[in-house]
């Protein structure tokens, strides 16, 4: 059972609540039967807030700038692919749902979008050539050091990189409740 | 479409200025578009015009093989198919050429790449290594470019973006990666997750029910068929 809204509202026989609701109603043992809540209600939260808005490249290059030249073919670009990837992540990590708000919404799958878009940048010019089957002795005094180990003690969470950093900022009150995003999940 | 259709050569481009060599893919000028665009005289640098071609013809191996120096192996394939099918880096190679004939004309060049010593009084071997076969100018030409960077910005692998999982599925029978039956499976479903499991092809949806169509094995056609060439007819 949740929050009471609008309208008549049908309750089965299908959770513990609705068990503990029956077996309080004298009348009605193991019996289906209907609440008519005239108030105090609230509207449908899914109709309060409407379906969730589109997000396109322009979107995302409204709020990440850099990335413009990467993406000046669109989906003939090299890492187009990547990003309509983790779109449809970003969409399910940060949640229409919670934010409500069209623009708010927008700027942070946006830089959610670049914060992963930012590491896999890194990982694939892949500077001191770990995934290349070359054999290439690193040069002690030209080797590069990889500033992030997924897993390791750098990469620990979203201010890892310049629009996690951000995105994290406005994200973290919400990201709590969002699975997948607060926890050993990050960490 | 992969390379863009504004920047596509449907093969490589051959005029006065420069030729292709298709066993090792790869330009080369030619010392007429030298004498005109970098206004030098080859012909009386090397003692005729033979000689002149052949130096041109080292020249562009080294202009190659030092492009090919800022990626990985793995990336050599799909480098020299966008070098030679792609307006934009036609262009950028010729500036290499022409700059490259100047700064061989100088103190320096691929002629002093080749180059080492030894200081015996020291004990040491001097090398001038690759970095000194193309000029500082060309080095920024390179950089300034796709041909610098260490992963290609442009996807060559074939692909098109459908309006419709109807469309989607028409295309998918019509080049023969799903039957009509399995694509029956899929209009009724309504779900790309029906689709016969394939390593052909990459498939991704998009806002407003469209789909991203990906033909991941691109390259290996690709490849196939930059070692057919017919002479006779200037067909791949």
């Amino acid at each position: 059972m949740s929050f009471p809204v609008s309208g008549s509202q049908y309750y089965t026989l299908d959770g513990l609540n609705t068990i503990n609701v029956e077996l309080l109603n004298p009348l009605g043992y193991f019996a289906n039967y209907a609440i008519t809540i005239e108030a105090p209600t609230i509207d449908d939260l899914t109709t309060s807030i409407g379906d969730e808005p589109s997000f396109t490249l322009p979107d995302f290059l409204a709020w990440c700038p850099p990335f413009q030249e990467f993406f000046q073919d669109e989906e003939n670009s090299s890492l187009y692919n990547l990003f309509v990837a983790f779109l449809n992540i970003a969409k399910l990590k940060v949640r229409w749902t919670i934010i409500q708000e069209k623009s708010v919404w927008k700027r942070l799958v946006a830089l959610y979008i670049g914060h992963y878009m930012e590491i896999n940048i890194r990982a694939i010019k892949d500077e001191e050539n770990r995934l290349s089957l070359v054999n290439e002795e690193p040069n002690p005094s030209e080797s590069r050091h990889l500033e992030y180990e997924v897993g390791g003690e750098v990469f620990k969470d979203f201010r890892a990189t310049i629009y996690g950093a951000q995105f994290w900022y406005e994200y973290e009150p919400f990201g709590r409740f969002v699975g997948g995003l607060w926890g050993t999940t990050i960490l | 479409m992969a390379i863009p259709t504004y920047d596509k050569l449907t093969r490589p481009t051959i005029d006065k200025y420069m030729t292709y060599d298709y066993n090792e893919h790869r330009y080369i000028a030619l010392v007429d578009g030298i004498l005109k665009d970098a206004y030098v005289s080859l012909v009386t640098d090397w003692g005729g015009k033979t000689n002149a071609q052949s130096y041109l013809d080292l020249v562009s191996r080294v202009i190659y093989e030092t492009i090919l120096s800022y990626k990985d192996e793995k990336y050599k394939n799909t480098m020299l198919y966008y070098m030679a099918h792609s307006k934009k880096m036609r262009i950028e190679i010729q500036k290499i050429f022409y700059d490259t004939v100047w700064y061989n004309r100088r103190d320096g060049g691929f002629m002093m790449a080749y180059n080492s010593g030894a200081n015996l009084n020291q004990g040491k071997l001097i090398e001038f290594g690759i970095d000194k076969a193309l000029s500082t100018i060309a080095k920024q030409i390179i950089k300034n470019s796709p041909l610098g960077t260490r992963y290609m910005t442009v996807d060559i692998n074939e692909k098109q973006i459908f309006a419709s999982l109807t469309t989607l599925l028409a295309y998918l029978v019509s080049e023969g990666y799903i039957t009509s039956d399995e694509s029956d499976v899929v209009a009724l479903s309504e779900d790309i997750e029906d689709l016969p499991y394939t390593e052909d092809y990459q498939l991704l949806e998009l806002e407003n029910d469209r789909y991203l169509f990906t033909n991941i094995k691109s390259i290996n056609s690709y490849v196939e068929s930059m070692w057919i060439y017919d002479n006779a007819n200037g067909t791949w």
